[in-house]
C-alpha cells in the first residue's frame, strides 16, 4: 500500500468519524495546553527570579498534570477505538492487512497528534497571556512580570505528548493484533462482562483514604503539614481512584440484590446501566472528583491567602503613610520636638506639595510602644523588670502608652483626666478591677470603648493595650522608671506623623520612593522611618504573590480539566446508552420513562463526585489551615467563610456545566 | 368481527420537500381471528416492513383502519401508546434486541418491571415460561454468553410474559441456523396451540410452513393467501413453495 493511499484513507476516516473525533482533538488540545501552560511557568523569567522558591512546586504541578494528561487521553482514546473497532473489522475483511491496518491508524494517531499539539499550543499560548493579564491586574507585580514563550516549554510539551501518543496508538495496534476480524466487526456492541467486585481494592482504597484523612486529622505543625501535603493528597487520590472503582461496584451490587427496589423501572434501568459499564465510569468520575477537589483547593486558599493579606495591609497601615521620627542623640524632649521634629514635618509637607499627590492633613502624636510586659493582678509588669511570667501567655500584653493631649488632638475630643486616672482599653481582658497599678502607683481606670484607629497596635494573638497618662509629664516619669532596671537599655518616646494623599496607586508609589530616598538617612539627630501602604503591599506580594499566582493558576486549569471531562464523559455515555435505550423503547419503553430513568442517572453521577469532593475538601481543612498560617495571618472564620462560598459557586459552576453537557447526552441517546 | 382486522391501510411516505413520495402499501385489507398464526411473506420492499410497523403502532397508516380486539390503533393517544405496546403486543425481532446489560431474566422480566408488577406476580410467571422454552437453566446468564437460539427464545419469553393479544414476530429465524429455527418454530406452534394469536413476518417458506395461513403481499397489495388446513408442515411448505414461484412468474408475465 502506498503512504499516499494511507494518508487519503486516514483523512478520510477522520472525517467520517468527525462526531466522535472532534471532541477528542478538542479534549486533548486543552489537555496540551494545560500542560504547557504550567511547564512555561518553569523557565518563567518572573518565578525564575522572584519565586525560585516555588520551583519545585510547579515541578510537582507539571507532574501532575503529565499524569492527568495521560490518563485522560488513553480514557478518550479507548472510547474512540471501541466505537471504531468495526470498520476496522470491515477493513480486515475486505483483505487489508493488519500491517496495512496499523498504518492507517499511525497515520491518523500522527494527524490527531499534530492538530491537537499545535491547536493545544497555540491555546496555550494565549489563555497564558491572559492569565497573566487577569493576575496582574487583581495583584499589581512588577514590570517583568510576563508570559514568556520559550523553546524548552513547547519541547516538554511536544515530548510529552509525543510519547503519550505513541503508548496510546501501541495499545490500539496491540490490540488489534490479538483480534479477529468477527471480533471487531462486532466490536462495538460487543458484550462488556458485567464488572468483579473486588473487596481487596476497596479495603485498599478504604485503607489509602483513611491514611490521607489521618495525616489531615492529626496534624498540629505548620512544617510538618507542608512536608506531608503531598503525602495525603497521593493517599487520597489513589484512595479515591479505588473506591469509586471498587466501591460503586459493590454498592451497585447491592443495591442490585434488592429486588423489591431493584425490581421498578427507574433503578431497573439506571443501576444495570451504571453496573454495566462502571469500570468507565468510575475512572471518570474519579478524575471528575479529583479535579474538583483541586479547584476547591487552590482556589479558596487563594482567596483566603488574598484576602487575608489584603486584612494584614488594611490593620496594619490605617493611613497611606506614616513616619515615625526618633531621638538618637538624646537631646532633650521640647528642644527636639520644637526642632528636630518641625523641620521634618516641613520637609515631608514641601516634598509633598512639590508632587502629583495632595496631603489630606497631616497629625502627629508621641507614643511609647513596649512589647512582652504582663498585666496580672491589676498590676502593669514591665517587660524588663525581671518578674514577668513568660509562662502565663493569657495575660501578657502589648502596650502603648500616649498622653492625653495627643489623644485629645487626634480624636478630636476633648476629655479631661487627673494626674491618678488613665484611658484604658484593652484588645482581649487582662485587667478585672478599676485600677491599674503602674510601678507603684495606682490609676483608676476609665475603660475606651475602642482605640483611636491610628494609634492601635494590631497584633491577634495577645491583648494589646493603649494606656492614656493625664498629661505628658507622668508618661516621662514612667519611662524613667522603666529604663532604671536595665542600665544598657533605653526606652524611647517615637514621634510618629500620619496622613493620607490623593493620587492613583502608581502616583502614591513614585510619592513613596521620593520620600524614602528623603529619610534613607539620619537627619539633624533623628532617625525617621517612612511607612508606605502601596509600598508594603508591592513588597507583602513580592513574597506571598508567587503561592497566589500558582493557585490562580492551577484553579483556572483544573476548572478547565472539570469542563472538559465532564463534557467528554457524557459524549461518551450518550453514544455508548443509546443502542440501549432504543432497544428498549421498541420494547415499550415510553419517552418519559427514558427521562425518569436517564435523569436519575445523570443526577447521580453528578453528585457523587462533588459530594465526595466537597467532603476531601473539609478534611482537608486542618491541614490547609496550618499550611496557610505558614506565610499568612489567616483565621478560622477567614478560610471557613472562603472554602464554604468557593464550594458554592464551583457547584453552581459544574452544575451548569453538567445541566449544559447532559442535555447533550439527553440529545444524543433519544 | 375479527380479533385483528387490517382495514384498507395505505401508506404513503413522503420524502423532504419535492422530494417523489413513495407509496409503501397501496391497499392492504386483511383480518386475523383470535388464536390464529398467520405468516406475511413478500419480498424485499414488498411493504412487510412497513405492515409491521403499522401493526406494532410504531408508524401510523395514510389510510385505513387497524384494530385490535375492536380497539383502533389510530385512536390511541401518543402517551398511550407506549403502554399499549407493553401491554397488548409481544415483540420478536430478527436481532433479538436482548441488552447486554441485563441477566436473561432482567431482559426477559423488563416489560414487567416498566409495568410495575410486583416481585411475586414476575417469579410466578417467570418460572413457567422459561421451563417451557428450555431456557431455565440460563435465567442468570448474560446475552453474551448464550448461543444465538437461546438469545432467541429469551425474547419469545419476553414477548410472552406480558400475556399479550397479539405477538409480532420480525424474521425470528433470519439469524438463526436450521436446528434451532426449527426449535424455535415448533415452539411457536406450540403458544399457538395455546390460543395464542401470533402474526410473523418471513422470507422463509420452512418457517411459514409452521403457520395456519399464509398472506402475500407483493408491491404494498396482498395479492393472494392460502390455508394450511389438515396439510402436514411439509405439504404445506410445498404449496407454499409454488405460490411464491407462481407470484415470481407473473410478475415477470406482468412486465413482459
Amino acid at each position: 500500500m502506498k503512504h499516499n493511499m494511507s494518508f487519503k484513507l486516514a483523512v478520510s476516516n477522520i472525517k467520517a468519524n468527525k462526531q466522535i473525533y472532534l471532541p477528542f482533538v478538542v479534549a486533548s488540545a486543552i489537555t496540551v495546553a494545560m500542560f504547557f501552560m504550567i511547564v512555561s511557568l518553569l523557565s518563567n523569567a518572573f518565578v525564575e527570579s522572584r519565586q525560585e522558591s516555588l520551583v519545585p512546586l510547579f515541578k510537582l504541578g507539571s507532574g501532575v498534570i503529565a499524569v492527568f494528561s495521560l490518563i485522560f487521553i488513553f480514557y478518550a482514546n479507548s472510547f474512540l477505538m471501541k466505537r471504531r473497532k468495526k470498520e476496522i473489522g470491515l477493513y480486515n475483511i475486505l483483505g487489508m492487512e493488519k500491517r496495512h491496518i496499523a498504518r492507517i491508524i499511525g497515520t491518523e494517531t500522527m494527524l490527531t497528534f499534530l492538530v491537537s499539539v499545535l491547536t493545544g499550543l497555540l491555546t496555550g499560548i494565549v489563555l497564558g497571556q491572559l492569565t497573566f493579564y487577569a493576575i496582574n491586574f487583581i495583584l499589581i507585580l512588577p514590570d517583568d512580570f510576563v508570559f514568556s514563550i520559550s523553546l524548552v516549554p513547547v519541547a516538554l510539551t511536544v515530548v510529552l505528548f509525543m510519547a503519550i501518543f505513541l503508548v496510546t496508538y501501541s495499545y490500539n495496534i496491540l490490540n488489534i493484533q490479538f483480534s479477529n476480524p468477527i471480533e471487531l466487526l462486532k466490536g462495538g456492541n460487543a458484550g462488556e462482562k458485567e464488572p468483579k467486585s473486588s473487596p481487596i481494592l476497596f479495603l485498599l482504597g478504604l485503607m489509602s483514604l483513611g491514611g490521607g484523612y489521618g495525616i489531615s486529622l492529626t496534624i498540629d505543625d505548620p512544617m510538618q503539614a507542608f512536608f506531608l501535603f503531598f503525602a495525603a493528597v497521593l493517599l487520597v487520590i489513589i484512595g479515591t481512584y479505588l473506591l469509586f472503582n471498587a466501591g460503586t461496584i459493590i454498592i451497585l451490587k447491592w443495591l442490585k440484590k434488592k429486588s423489591t427496589f431493584y425490581y421498578t423501572p427507574g433503578p431497573f434501568i439506571s443501576i444495570s446501566g451504571m453496573l454495566y459499564r462502571m469500570k468507565q465510569h468510575a475512572t471518570g468520575l474519579a478524575n471528575i472528583c479529583v479535579l474538583s477537589v483541586m479547584v476547591l483547593i487552590s482556589v479558596s486558599t487563594t482567596v483566603a491567602l488574598y484576602s487575608g493579606a489584603e486584612r494584614m495591609i488594611e490593620a496594619g497601615f490605617v493611613n497611606d503613610n506614616s513616619l515615625s521620627i526618633m531621638n538618637i542623640d538624646d537631646t532633650p524632649v521640647e528642644e527636639f520636638e520644637a526642632t528636630t521634629v518641625n523641620n521634618i514635618i516641613e520637609m515631608v509637607e514641601q516634598r509633598t506639595a512639590a508632587s502629583s499627590v495632595e496631603m489630606e492633613e497631616l497629625q502627629t502624636y508621641k507614643q511609647l510602644t513596649i512589647y512582652d510586659n504582663q498585666i496580672k493582678n491589676d498590676a502593669f509588669i514591665y517587660t524588663r523588670s525581671g518578674q514577668v511570667d513568660f509562662d502565663d501567655e493569657t495575660s501578657m500584653v502589648n502596650t502603648r502608652f500616649i498622653s492625653l493631649d495627643d489623644y485629645n488632638d487626634i480624636t478630636g475630643q476633648n476629655r479631661d483626666l487627673n494626674s491618678e486616672e488613665l484611658l484604658y482599653y484593652e484588645s482581649l481582658p487582662v485587667l478585672s478591677g478599676d485600677t491599674l497599678e503602674i510601678e507603684g502607683i495606682d490609676y483608676s481606670v476609665t475603660r475606651l470603648d475602642s482605640p483611636p484607629e491610628a494609634v492601635d497596635v494590631q497584633v491577634e494573638d495577645r491583648s494589646n493595650v493603649l494606656i492614656v497618662f493625664s498629661d505628658e509629664e507622668i508618661l516621662s516619669s514612667t519611662i524613667n522608671q522603666f529604663n532604671d532596671y536595665e542600665a544598657e537599655y533605653v526606652e524611647e518616646l517615637y514621634y510618629e506623623a500620619f496622613w493620607n494623599t490623593s493620587g492613583s496607586r502608581e502616583e502614591k508609589l513614585v510619592y513613596a520612593n521620593e520620600l524614602d530616598e528623603l529619610f534613607s538617612d539620619p537627619i539633624d539627630d533623628a532617625y525617621a522611618f517612612f511607612y508606605n501602604k502601596e509600598v508594603f503591599r508591592v513588597n507583602y506580594y513580592d513574597i506571598t504573590g508567587g503561592f497566589l499566582f500558582l493557585g490562580i493558576y492551577l484553579g483556572f486549569l483544573f476548572i478547565i480539566g472539570t469542563v472538559l471531562i465532564t463534557y467528554f464523559k457524557q459524549i461518551s455515555e450518550g453514544y455508548e446508552d443509546r443502542v440501549r435505550i432504543q432497544a428498549m423503547q421498541k420494547v415499550g419503553l415510553d419517552s418519559e420513562m427514558t427521562k425518569k430513568a436517564t435523569r436519575s442517572q445523570v443526577i447521580w453521577m453528578f453528585v457523587l463526585p462533588l459530594v465526595v469532593a466537597i467532603m476531601h475538601t473539609a478534611v482537608a481543612y486542618p491541614l490547609l489551615y496550618q499550611m496557610l498560617s505558614l506565610f499568612s495571618f489567616v483565621t478560622h472564620s477567614l478560610l471557613v467563610t472562603t472554602l464554604l462560598i468557593v464550594s458554592l459557586v464551583f457547584s453552581l459552576i459544574y452544575g451548569i456545566v453538567y445541566k449544559i453537557t447532559s442535555r447533550i447526552y439527553l440529545n444524543i441517546v433519544e | 368481527m375479527s380479533f385483528l382486522e387490517v382495514k384498507h391501510i395505505r401508506k404513503i411516505y413522503s420524502g423532504r420537500a419535492g422530494a417523489k413520495e413513495t407509496t409503501a402499501l397501496k391497499d392492504v385489507n386483511f383480518s386475523v381471528k383470535e388464536g390464529e398464526f398467520i405468516s406475511v411473506m413478500g419480498e424485499s420492499g414488498s411493504g412487510k416492513t412497513t405492515l409491521l410497523n403499522l401493526l406494532s403502532t410504531l408508524d401510523k397508516p395514510t389510510d385505513g383502519e387497524v384494530t385490535l380486539g375492536g380497539t383502533s390503533l389510530t385512536s390511541i393517544k401518543e402517551k398511550e401508546l407506549s403502554k399499549f405496546r407493553r401491554e397488548q403486543l409481544g415483540f420478536v425481532f430478527q436481532d433479538f434486541n436482548l441488552l447486554d446489560n441485563f441477566s436473561l431474566k432482567d431482559n426477559i422480566l423488563l416489560p414487567l418491571v416498566l409495568d410495575q408488577t410486583p416481585i411475586a406476580e414476575m417469579e410466578k410467571r417467570l418460572q413457567p415460561l422459561v421451563k417451557r422454552l428450555g431456557i431455565e437453566e440460563l435465567t442468570n446468564s448474560y446475552p453474551y454468553e448464550v448461543s444465538g437460539g437461546q438469545k432467541q427464545r429469551a425474547a419469545v419469553a419476553r414477548a410472552l410474559i406480558t400475556k399479550p393479544k397479539l405477538i409480532l414476530a420480525d424474521e425470528p429465524t433470519g439469524a438463526l441456523d436450521s436446528k434451532a429455527s426449527e426449535t424455535l418454530m415448533t415452539l411457536f406452534s406450540e403458544i399457538n396451540k395455546l390460543n395464542q394469536t401470533i402474526l410473523m413476518v418471513t422470507h422463509s417458506a420452512r418457517a411459514a410452513s409452521y403457520s395456519s395461513r399464509v398472506v402475500f403481499i407483493r408491491d404494498g397489495e396482498v395479492y393472494h393467501e392460502i390455508y394450511r388446513g389438515d396439510q402436514t408442515a411439509d405439504a404445506f411448505m410445498e404449496r407454499i413453495s409454488q405460490a411464491l414461484l407462481f407470484a415470481f412468474n407473473r410478475g415477470d408475465q406482468n412486465e413482459a
